[in-house]
């Protein structure tokens, strides 16, 4: 027993102190418990009573006032304090040392190096590195000055202390407010981020360029107390100013959501025969919540309440006042029922087993018959045992229907729940199984009952189930109950919650996952297929060697580009005159691929593939592309003749297509080529932009085209990755071709060791390849000569290959991008692993159910489980990705909520979403024209000749009715005269 | 693909087949049942790429538990895209032996036409296609997939006077849903569904096949 533990009896306070998690909005608190056992009115007293006392206290005996007093701190703290921050100024150097891999900390010049290389990088994925290294020094010092300085250090100690007074009582203000005061402020964080440098880089213009002070990325060792800097105030206002445009920005969208959710569940109320419905009476639900318990009732009703139950038995036997219900209950036919379905559930461990074990009265029937069947045959092999089956089919069939029917009940009788048969309003005892199983657990544990019963109050263990299953009956969901509305708000206000800045992704291991209000707006608005980070989940099976195996199946989900293990690329080029006024320009293209060790962890791709791949399709892709620029250039010089001039034909040898290395070189190249490529780069950019405008255009308008718009946006981001990793891949290939450009061309005699008919397949196949040799021995390159008839246009090959290479796939399976290896995180499957990848498709793990568990694959594309595992497991599949994206935010959001929105949105048996589609499919006209497009639904309305019967909401607001829900929603049979 | 995949791949195909027609009610006897990959080989061979099995070989006949006049066949075509010519065998077959419902289990696909047949057949002659890839797993053994009871017409019109409903007000699941077309619903069938609940331990729900 401790102050902690709150005790009353008989009225009195035993033990335990009262403060705000008692006096205050948390459960199970004083005021939750008052309200339980004795209703609304003596709370209300209560809480009168208690705030009488409070500011009658405050006001006559105490005072309450803040000072300059509260906030100092000892000159021995802030000593230290000083000290710490001191020390920190130098941590930045290390951190950024960790982060560029700089072994020598000390090493200031080649740090600041790296700096800068990270941020000219297209990208500055290095920058994430730096950051989070800071963050984590600069967490270090931020923690040591608070150690330092609140509690201990403080000029004024706790009790006395009013601001802390405030804090700990949780009046007003939080610590974090009192450090900021008092030891820091600590590190400025903008949209997740250390404040972003400029291209000079700086953060502010205070600071030298590449400062790896903690200082000039935002962290602030000034306090409120004694005065923060300009720069650091700057940055300190610059947070300020973000957190006030997310709080601007969010309620729009989440107010919107909520919109939606509202206008398409107002009509949803709980019935007199406790279904719930909607206004055209279709039933969502055949008991609310799946056990027809209202939410704000049933609190003190789970498994681990059950004591105060117990402990508060007479209060509860008067406040439930089980003798005036008896009379209107049925009492017997529910817990004689309640037995049967235990008994059976006790011999159906094949059926409730998983995976189900089949049985049925025929299997039954053969394992009878069969063996002495079998012992007529001397043989046992599948000819005879297929006879053998025959005869017992033969025999089945032959035998009386009593006895099939006999075999068959065995199997064929299901019990089902209680209170799917017996109303839980009408049959008392008719009880959730959930609720049922919780009450007999803690019966069969509970101190109390082992010695048969409470001395003192005669509690029973019979008594004590007849209590709690009157308290479930007094639970039940009042009909009028406006579950839908409750449903929306329960979603739309904690959604209000979700700040913007995780908007984007946040790592969940390596991979992306869209959370927070985008992600609520994908599942529950827009329902589209396509979704912007699909992602599939399968646990592995517990083999000895899951761990190996499952390594293997992650390479091969897992894509590879041919840059992926491209090492280098060298192109040498020659001009050859073939008959008057033409030329050939011939290529010789070396590809050097990495070494295998680089990468065989991570692809499945083996070198012998690659060339492989190479032979049989990068050069035929090659030519082709190539041909296609030279059709396209050619088409071009017909346009302009003027261009005709002979500039270069003096056969040369350079090392590739650089514009810039030709320059250097003095070749005075035609500047033609350039030009034309920055006019069609120009030309691509319009496009995009033009493509951007259409889909911010698409978003604010229309709810479809925004799907499609979304569609687009998202494939433009994937071509600017693609573009930000050629332009990563671009450097390194160029560095290595100036580092080779000296190089002449292998001698292109053939080794004895080439498979001379295979070279042959290869040239045969494609009318611009000549030459062919690779590397035998290694399989680590190959090397090949391309001849196109150019005119005298110059053809940028290194450019086209590299482009080329990032888009050719070597390896992939089918709309899966990676694959993941994680020990599973699952409560349950501790040791196991679990398989993720990006990208979803469900048949390739199918193929591979000997490893895979498939009972348990999961993806969070609804549309995808929807048509693998049909609706319900859809219905299943919406709440669980809702709540996840709810428990990011640590908010749980009621099962009944969430169950009665997945069964709304799979009620026509496909997954319809809460936006104009889905509104198509609601029957009344005037709740269709409230929500969006008024004239499209009054004219398809008029078109079809459509009648509102006036039970919905919305039409009963729009003809001045009283709205069907709540105490609307009976009425008097007698006609009243007044 | 190799023997040894498209062995194990026949093998999982035939295995969900042999359940779903457990789970519709058809005589199935445990050794088909619980089939083993070992046990396939034995009984029908492991070379399929030449013949050994033929696809042909695994076709299955199957009479219902209440009914032996009510007979299914199992058809496993050979060429991957399924036409006119091979369905009309198939129905030439069943017209001989008086059998109205089949399974086609094809490779990759059906040819329009082929399609329209089978929708022309109906109701006399009911045949439903099944992809392979689809029968690699059984999905009603998926953790997310509740146990879906089919209902007689006498427990759906009780169903409807005790709710007072009309068909419409029913929840629906489409006939083309993966678990209806698993059973072999019917449209205006409907399904009882015995859902896990997080709150009241099991629930029943109703679908109407639309």
């Amino acid at each position: 027993m401790t102050e902690s533990e709150v005790i009353f009896r008989e009225g009195q306070l035993l033990s335990g102190v009262l403060d705000k998690s008692q006096f205050g909005a948390s459960q199970f608190g004083f005021v939750h418990s008052c309200y339980e056992l004795y209703g609304g009115t003596m709370c209300n007293y209560l809480l009168s009573a208690l705030g009488r006392i409070f500011t009658g206290f405050l006001k006559l005996y105490h005072g309450f006032s803040l000072g300059v007093e509260d906030i100092l701190v000892k000159p021995m703290a802030d000593k230290e304090r000083f000290k710490i921050i001191a020390e920190g100024r130098d941590c930045g150097l290390e951190a950024a040392a960790d982060a560029f891999v700089v072994k020598n900390v000390k090493d200031k010049d080649l740090v600041i190096e790296k700096y800068t290389d990270v941020h000219h990088t297209i990208g500055r994925d290095g920058l994430k590195v730096l950051d989070f290294f800071m963050k984590k020094k600069t967490d270090q010092i931020n923690n040591k000055v608070n150690v330092a300085c609140i509690p201990a250090g403080l000029h004024k100690p706790f009790p006395s202390n009013s601001l802390q007074l405030m804090v700990q009582a949780g009046a007003k203000g939080s610590t974090v407010n009192c450090m900021q005061i008092s030891c820091l402020l600590g590190q400025i964080e903008l949209e997740g981020r250390r404040p972003p440098i400029m291209l000079s880089g700086r953060s502010l213009p205070t600071f030298l360029p590449y400062d790896t002070t903690p200082r000039s990325g935002g962290f602030v060792d000034g306090r409120f107390l004694t005065g923060v800097r300009p720069p650091e105030f700057f940055l300190h206002a610059m947070a300020g100013r973000e957190g006030l445009v997310d709080t601007a920005v969010k309620t729009s969208r989440s107010g919107y959501l909520q919109r939606c959710l509202v206008k398409h569940l107002e009509g949803i109320t709980v019935n007199y025969d406790l279904t719930v419905r909607d206004s055209d009476g279709s039933v969502l639900q055949f008991l609310y919540g799946e056990d027809g318990l209202d939410i704000s009732k049933t609190r003190f009703l789970s498994s681990n309440q059950m004591y105060f139950l117990e402990d508060n038995y007479k209060a509860f036997l008067y406040r439930l006042d089980p003798t005036s219900a008896v009379s209107v209950l049925e009492t017997t036919k529910a817990a004689k029922y309640q037995r049967k379905v235990d008994k059976w559930k006790k011999k159906q461990k094949q059926r409730l087993a998983t995976p189900r074990i089949r049985r049925s009265g025929f299997l039954d029937y053969c394992d009878q018959h069969l063996p002495e069947i079998l012992a007529k045959y001397s043989d046992n092999s599948h000819s005879t045992r297929a006879q053998a089956h025959r005869s017992v089919i033969d025999l089945w069939y032959s035998s009386s229907p009593m006895l099939r029917k006999e075999f068959n009940d065995k199997h064929d009788t299901v019990y089902y729940p209680t209170t799917s048969v017996l109303r839980p309003d009408r049959y008392f005892g008719s009880v959730p199984e959930k609720l049922t199983s919780d009450i007999e657990q803690y019966i069969s544990t509970s101190p109390t009952f082992k010695n048969n019963g409470n001395q003192q109050t005669l509690l029973t263990p019979e008594k004590f189930r007849t209590l709690s299953q009157f308290k479930c009956l007094r639970a039940v969901a009042e009909p009028g109950e406006p579950v839908g509305l409750l449903a929306a708000q329960s979603i739309g206000e904690p959604s209000t919650q979700m700040t913007l800045n995780t908007f984007h992704f946040a790592g969940r291991g390596e991979m992306n996952v869209t959370l927070g209000i985008p992600r609520l707006r994908e599942i529950l608005m827009t329902g589209s297929p396509n979704i912007k980070t699909p992602a599939m989940d399968v646990p592995l099976l517990p083999l000895p060697d899951a761990k190996e195996q499952g390594e293997n199946i992650k390479k091969y989900f897992s894509r590879v580009l041919l840059k992926d293990v491209l090492d280098s690329v060298e192109v040498w080029e020659s001009l050859d005159r073939k008959g008057e006024g033409f030329y050939h320009r011939s290529y010789v293209i070396k590809l050097t691929f990495l070494d295998p060790k680089y990468y065989k962890d991570e692809y499945i791709v083996t070198p012998s593939k690659i060339l492989e791949f190479v032979e049989t399709c990068f050069i035929n892709k090659l030519t082709a592309v190539i041909s296609k620029e030279i059709k396209k250039s050619k088409d071009k010089l017909l346009k302009t003749p003027g261009t005709y001039v002979d500039k270069d034909s003096i056969p040369q040898q350079s090392s590739g297509d650089d514009d810039k290395d030709i320059d250097n070189e003095g070749m005075g190249h035609d500047s033609d080529d350039d030009s034309d490529e920055s006019d069609v780069e120009e030309a691509e950019k319009a496009i995009k932009n033009k493509k951007q405008q259409v889909s911010y255009e698409a978003a604010d308008d229309e709810d479809i085209e925004a799907i499609e718009g979304e569609e687009e946006e998202g494939k433009e981001e994937e071509e600017n990755e693609k573009d930000t990793r050629k332009d990563n891949n671009e450097e390194s290939i160029q560095l290595d071709m100036e580092a080779e450009s000296m190089y002449e061309p292998l001698p292109s005699q053939k080794s004895t060791s080439m498979d001379s008919s295979r070279i042959e397949a290869v040239v045969s196949k494609n009318s611009h390849l000549s030459e062919y040799i690779y590397d035998a021995e290694n399989e680590r390159w190959c090397q090949f000569t391309l001849k196109f008839e150019t005119g005298n246009d110059k053809i940028m090959m290194s450019y086209f290959i590299e482009k080329l290479s990032n888009k050719v796939v070597v390896w992939e399976v089918p709309d899966i991008k990676k694959g993941f290896l994680a020990e599973s995180q699952v409560p349950g499957e501790e040791g196991l692993y679990r398989l993720k990848t990006e990208g979803v498709n469900m048949q390739e793990l199918w193929k591979h159910s000997d490893l895979l568990n498939v009972r348990k694959a999961y993806t969070n594309n609804i549309h995808i489980i929807a048509s693998t595992f049909g609706i319900e497991a859809a219905a299943v599949a919406i709440i669980k990705e809702v709540s996840s994206v709810f428990n990011v935010y640590g908010i749980s959001v009621n099962h009944r909520h969430l169950s009665l929105i997945a069964d709304y949105m799979t009620f026509d048996g496909d997954y319809k979403s809460f936006s104009r589609f889905g509104m198509n499919s609601n029957s009344s006209p005037f709740q269709q024209m409230s929500f969006e497009t008024t004239m499209k639904f009054l004219r398809s309305a008029t078109v079809r000749g459509d009648v509102d019967t006036l039970r919905s909401p919305s039409a009963c607001l729009v003809t001045g009715n009283v709205v069907h829900g709540g105490t609307g929603a009976f009425q008097c049979l007698q006609k009243l005269v007044i | 693909m190799d023997n040894e995949e498209v062995t194990y791949r026949l093998w999982r195909i035939r295995k969900t087949v042999m359940q779903m027609c457990h789970d519709r009610r058809y005589l199935v006897t445990q050794d088909e049942l619980d089939q083993t990959l070992d046990q396939f080989k034995e009984q029908f061979g492991e070379r399929p790429n030449d013949g050994h099995p033929s696809r042909n070989d695994l076709s299955i006949l199957v009479a219902h538990n209440d009914d032996p006049t009510d007979q299914m066949f199992v058809f496993f075509p050979e060429d991957p895209k399924v036409g006119i010519k091979t369905i009309k065998q198939y129905c030439g077959r069943m017209q001989e032996e008086n059998i109205s419902r089949a399974i086609i289990v094809v490779q990759q696909g059906m040819t329009p036409s082929a399609k329209q047949a089978l929708v022309d057949m109906a109701p006399k002659y009911i045949l439903e296609q099944f992809m392979e890839a689809e029968l690699m797993i059984n999905i009603t053994e998926h953790e997310l997939v509740p146990e879906h009871i089919v209902m007689t017409t006498e427990e759906k019109r009780e169903l409807l006077a005790r709710y007072k409903l009309k068909e419409h007000q029913l929840p629906k699941i489409q006939s083309g849903d993966p678990v209806a077309r698993y059973y072999g619903l019917k449209r205006g069938q409907v399904v009882k569904i015995i859902r896990p609940s997080e709150t009241a331990g099991r629930y029943v729900t109703y679908r109407l096949v639309q």
